[in-house]
């Protein structure tokens, strides 16, 4: 029951933001003047990314509040996020944290050291190597090794 | 944002929660990447379980280090939150307050929740 509860959850508290996403790639889509060229897609990107954790941040301070139940009802609750089905949005999570950061880091950069804006490009493939270097390992964990245990 | 009023002269409103989400952001990178390190890649998120969490927050440095990362991230991500919901729904009025309400009322429930757990919690059926 509690469980069920909770994948209800789990499945509504993002569809509570989908609007707010929808009306964001509509919106980006528009056709204007303005040509934000990659600066406007990573802008939409850090948006999205950082809607995902923060629906994911709701949910997840639920199943903990569990712990105050004892045992089972924690048990219960997480072994939704081993199964199979939740494994895609695991990845994406990692991604979705992962890229905000580094996103989050070179907004920062550029805020407070706005000469640094000179060096945009190599920045933003500095940055695109820093994402790739902190996702491996949770992509290797997440996908990779689960494949080949399973072969 | 874009087809709102000026803020009234001499609030800093929005000039605190630029410099917050910044600060803040800096920070989570830490924790909130080095909690996800933590439970998906030092430890196997198979292996998560009561036990798990009863051996980490037996720790007084790890029920720190979650209690900074919810309230950094809650604050973060509802601040966030805000300010998308001020772009895009400025030009539905009703929308835009109910989408704020909601989200102050059960960010402040989700808040207290998650650090009243952080603070009370005591292990229970383990010997």
């Amino acid at each position: 029951m509690l469980k069920l509860m909770f994948i209800a959850l789990a499945v509504g508290l993002p569809l509570l933001l989908l609007p707010l996403a929808v009306l964001m790639v509509r919106t980006a889509l528009r056709p204007t003047l303005y040509r934000g060229q990659e600066g406007q897609l990573a802008w939409i990107g850090h948006r999205l990314a950082g809607l995902g954790v923060v629906a994911f941040l709701f949910l997840h301070i639920l199943d903990t509040s569990a712990v105050g139940f004892g045992p089972e009802a924690y048990n219960s609750l997480v072994s939704v996020y081993q199964t199979l089905w939740f494994r895609p949005f695991e990845v994406a999570l990692a991604a979705a944290v992962a890229y905000h950061a580094v996103n989050g880091l070179k907004i920062t950069l550029w805020d407070f050291w706005p000469r640094t804006t000179r060096w945009h490009r190599p920045l933003n493939v500095a940055g695109l190597v820093l994402f790739i270097l902190l996702f491996a390992p949770m992509a290797w964990f997440m996908i990779i090794l689960p494949y080949l245990e399973a072969l | 944002m874009y087809g709102q009023p000026r803020p009234a002269k001499g609030s800093n409103f929005e000039l605190w929660t630029w410099l917050y989400m910044r600060l803040s952001g800096v920070l989570l990178v830490v924790l909130a990447l080095g909690h996800l390190y933590m439970v998906h890649v030092f430890t196997r998120v198979e292996d998560v379980n009561y036990a798990f969490v009863v051996q980490r927050w037996a720790t007084p440095l790890f029920r720190t280090w979650d209690m900074l990362l919810l309230l950094l991230a809650m604050l973060h991500g509802i601040n966030g939150t805000r300010v998308i919901i001020d772009d895009y729904l400025s030009q539905r009025p009703g929308w835009r307050v109910a989408g704020l309400s909601a989200l102050y009322v059960l960010g402040f429930i989700f808040t207290v929740l998650g650090a009243l757990i952080l603070i009370t919690f005591q292990p229970i059926g383990l010997e």
